[in-house]
């Protein structure tokens, strides 16, 4: 197949797939198109937002959409890390003979549905921390793997702080996006009302395979990349590191821990699939600003300062980006 | 194919653009000149300082655009530069950049970037270089050609003619002429030894600028502006060689007061106070060394010893040797004293050979204001009845220091004539005067009732707010400084501003001697002395 239709084809999945899903999620595009960047991207999304905006409903239409399998956890602070990874059980196979055989937990799916993670302890939430970096998970000693695609959409309320822990920077950086649900508008209020208080339900159909999305992740990665883009990448996140001399003004203002590497490759892969998204084959400038934000907010760990004025980490990258130029010239000079 | 041509249309596009940026630079380079040679003429309008080099106004922007094409030259700009640029303005999302690394950098040729070309390829033919890189006048370009123009039309257009247009004839041969005498100045110079060998430096300096001003002046193509402009900046290069005489002229005042107390001022008005000081030491000296003195005398000696060295102190001098002679005479050591006055004599001897020097080379600026005078218009001689003036040629050009209202220079009168009319008709009886000054005030206060009217102690009373009040006191009442005092208060500010403020020497003199007449110290000793200025008033 010619890279034409490939991308042509990436494209139309795109927009299938988002319109599934916009029958039954009413607005919050930018949300669906976060977690469809994330789904072909192969990397895990965190939604944050209010109780009732549709995080849950946003994961399980999309396990209805996908023909994947998929499992909920309901995180509890009494929720133990065996809960999720599954543990071994001593089983009577034969009459008198009694073996450990183990038992696959809910992370053994496709799509897993961490939801309200914040409500358990820190041990069961770095239970996930191996599925989802390395797609396996290790009880007992033995190496499970993990089925693929394979992907965690984690949710979690932002207001209720109380009997909650908050994601260990760890995991926070081991997930690709953290996008906000924000409220619906009028309009948009007015069709869920309609929509979830009427007799006739949507009806959605499986429109993908893990087959090709398997094979959409092969084709995001072979999106072409120039370098003054990729030093560009490289000078935003190396930006939002206080102690660097690069370090633009916001960040050594509010910032305490910048980026890890991981924003850079959230970063560019965010924006493969957005080139992709746009019919093209290499990403440019535009691309990683449309995904700066949900790549970039939950890697940066804000100050004292930065709490105490209200600022959001959201602020801030959006003065790295008008800070730091483009300095195409710079660039080809240091190639030259 | 989609690889050269894609190759094709960067280079087509790294050409144009190297081309609009060539023509940016250039069109900045010229308007930035523009402004420096504004710049330049406001200079020359401002301070008068009148170069005589026509082609600045040219030269400046010629040398800008040059420089701005060395520039431009130098900087180095790549085609992915460029490529880049064409993203941007095309909004192409760079896709000319990114197929040109990959073409460039032979990187494997994956199905993507085959798609990448041909679309690439496809966009590519549908650019257009003139579109992409727009021959247009940016912001900074906007600025800097708006500031030129203005500059240019109210900066250099009325002064156009000041290199096109031709000077009047009959100006030319008054410069010509002023030329000639300052040649004659320069010669008379020459023959000249300065009466101090440490001068001749000074006088072998003024000498050659002289002669060089003499051949400027003498050119054709001369202007009046210039001319004068080259003639101030002779006399400035002349005034700072005499720049010390102002403090000498103050001591040879005192001295003068101190030397010639007892005798008709008048008649020692022109004498050299250090000639005569010299002299008087030289005296003195052989007294001490050769004859035996009476305690009488001696004391005398001293006296008169301690009057010059306040006369010094005062004008903020100190003769060393004068005050170790007193210190001897005071020991006894009389010969000692006569040694040390002996070498003062001698110092003062070198200072009156310094003063003639300063005067001889002030001669020169004087005569070289004498010559402005001819040229501008502001003194007209019958050595050029050919020349006419017009109304207020040299208007505005002579500057009498701060304050003055040139209202001389206005009458196209000579100026030494007007002082000197001035001096006699204002101050015919300088007593009078200043009791005319202040009679009025002491009128009106003896016509007042010296009270507020009202009520006792509710309000202040005009004797409690005089207390606070400046000028000449009531009659009966112990002023608060005497005449004198005043006088010397005033005079100190005088010579203050005499040294400050550019003023030409002959008129320092007649101010100076202005002040010698009013001094209210002056009659005293007049009356105590011949009594003669008391019957004159």
């Amino acid at each position: 197949m010619k890279a034409e239709e490939q991308v042509q084809k990436f494209k139309a999945v795109f927009e299938k797939v988002s319109g599934e899903i916009g029958k039954v999620i009413v607005g919050q595009k930018d949300i669906v198109r976060d977690t469809l960047i994330c789904l072909f991207g192969g990397g895990n999304l965190l939604l944050e937002g209010v109780p009732g905006l549709g995080k849950t409903l946003l994961v399980r239409t999309l396990s209805r959409v996908l023909d994947l399998s998929y499992s909920r956890i309901q995180f509890t602070p009494d929720l133990m890390p065996a809960d999720i990874t599954g543990t071994n059980l001593v089983v009577e196979k034969e009459p008198g003979k009694r073996v450990f055989e183990f038992q696959r937990g809910p992370v053994f799916s496709h799509l897993v549905l961490a939801d309200e993670v914040n409500r358990a302890t820190p041990k069961t939430q770095s239970a996930l921390l191996e599925a989802m970096q390395e797609h396996s998970t290790t009880v007992a000693g033995v190496i499970h793997q993990l089925p693929e695609p394979f992907m965690v959409l984690a949710t979690q309320n932002p207001i209720e702080m109380e009997g909650t822990y908050p994601l260990p920077e760890a995991q926070l950086d081991r997930f690709l996006f953290k996008t906000l649900v924000p409220f619906p508008t009028e309009t948009e209020l007015g069709i869920i009302i309609d929509r979830t208080t009427g007799t006739e339900t949507p009806d959605v159909g499986k429109v993908l395979g893990g087959e090709e999305i398997l094979e959409m992740k092969k084709l995001v990665r072979s999106v072409l990349m120039s370098t003054p883009v990729r030093d560009y990448i490289s000078r935003l996140v190396i930006s939002t590191h206080p102690e660097t001399e690069q370090a633009s003004n916001p960040t050594k203002k509010y910032v305490r821990y910048g980026s890890s590497p991981r924003g850079a490759q959230a970063l560019v892969v965010g924006a493969k699939v957005n080139a992709l998204i746009d019919g093209r084959y290499n990403i440019g400038f535009e691309d990683v600003l449309a995904v700066a934000k949900p790549a970039l907010r939950h890697r940066l760990i804000l100050n004292f300062e930065a709490q105490a004025e209200g600022i959001s980490p959201d602020q801030i990258v959006e003065q790295i980006i008008k800070e730091i130029p483009r300095e195409a010239e710079k660039t080809t000079k240091k190639q030259g | 194919m989609e690889e050269s041509m894609i190759l094709q249309k960067i280079r087509e596009l790294y050409h144009r653009y190297r081309m609009i940026t060539g023509w940016e630079k250039i069109a900045g380079g010229i308007f930035t000149g523009l402004i420096l040679a504004c710049i330049y003429i406001a200079f020359v309008k401002v301070t008068g300082f009148w170069t005589g080099y026509y082609w600045y106004f040219i030269a400046l922007p010629i040398a800008s655009v040059i420089v701005a094409f060395v520039l431009h030259q130098f900087k180095k700009v790549s085609f992915m530069d460029v490529a880049l640029k064409s993203d941007e303005k095309l909004q192409l999302k760079e896709k000319l950049s990114t197929a040109l690394e990959w073409i460039e950098q032979q990187k494997i040729r994956t199905p993507m970037f085959r798609g990448l070309l041909r679309d690439t390829a496809q966009a590519s033919k549908e650019v257009k270089e003139s579109k992409v890189f727009p021959l247009e006048w940016k912001s900074p370009l906007k600025k800097i050609s708006a500031v030129s123009v203005f500059l240019v039309v109210f900066l250099w257009m009325p002064t156009f003619s000041l290199f096109t247009g031709q000077e009047d004839p009959k100006i030319v041969r008054a410069i010509q002429q002023e030329a000639k005498k300052i040649e004659e100045s320069a010669k008379k110079l020459e023959k000249k030894q300065p009466k101090n060998p440490a001068n001749l430096k000074k006088f072998k300096k003024a000498e050659k600028e002289l002669k060089k001003l003499a051949s400027e002046l003498k050119s054709p193509d001369i202007k009046k502006r210039e001319a004068l402009a080259k003639i101030s900046r002779v006399q400035d290069s002349l005034s700072q060689d005499t720049k010390q005489k102002a403090d000498m002229e103050k001591m040879e005042q005192e001295l003068k007061k101190a030397l010639f107390s007892g005798e008709n001022k008048d008649d020692k008005g022109d004498e050299d106070a250090f000639g005569e000081l010299s002299k008087k030491m030289q005296n003195l000296a052989e007294k001490l060394k050769n004859e035996k003195l009476s305690k009488e005398e001696k004391e005398q000696i001293q006296k008169e010893l301690e009057k010059i060295k306040n006369a010094l102190e005062q004008s903020g001098q100190k003769n060393e040797n004068l005050e170790k002679a007193l210190e001897n005479m005071k020991k006894g050591n009389d010969k000692k004293a006569g040694q040390n006055l002996s070498e003062a004599g001698e110092q003062f001897q070198q200072r009156q050979s310094e003063m003639d020097d300063m005067e001889s080379l002030e001669e020169l600026g004087d005569e070289l204001e004498e010559s402005q005078d001819m040229i501008s218009g502001r003194k007209m001689s019958g050595n050029y009845p050919d020349m006419e003036f017009k109304e207020g040629d040299g208007e505005g050009e002579a500057d009498f220091g701060k304050g003055s209202t040139n209202k001389e220079e206005k009458t196209n009168q000579p100026p030494s004539n007007i002082y000197t009319k001035r001096q006699h008709q204002s101050t015919p009886d300088r007593r009078g005067t200043y009791e005319k000054l202040y009679g009025a005030t002491r009128n009106e206060y003896e016509k007042a009732t010296g009270q507020v009217k009202g009520k006792i102690s509710k309000g202040p009373t005009i004797r409690s707010l005089r207390s606070n009040k400046q000028g000449a006191p009531r009659i009966g009442d112990k002023a608060k400084e005497s005449p004198g005092e005043v006088y010397a208060r005033y005079k100190a500010l005088n010579e203050e501003a005499l040294k400050k403020e550019k003023i030409p020497s002959r008129y320092k003199k007649l101010i100076r001697n202005y002040y010698d007449e009013i001094d209210p110290n002056q009659g005293k000793e007049t009356d105590q002395g011949t009594g003669k200025e008391t019957e004159e008033n």
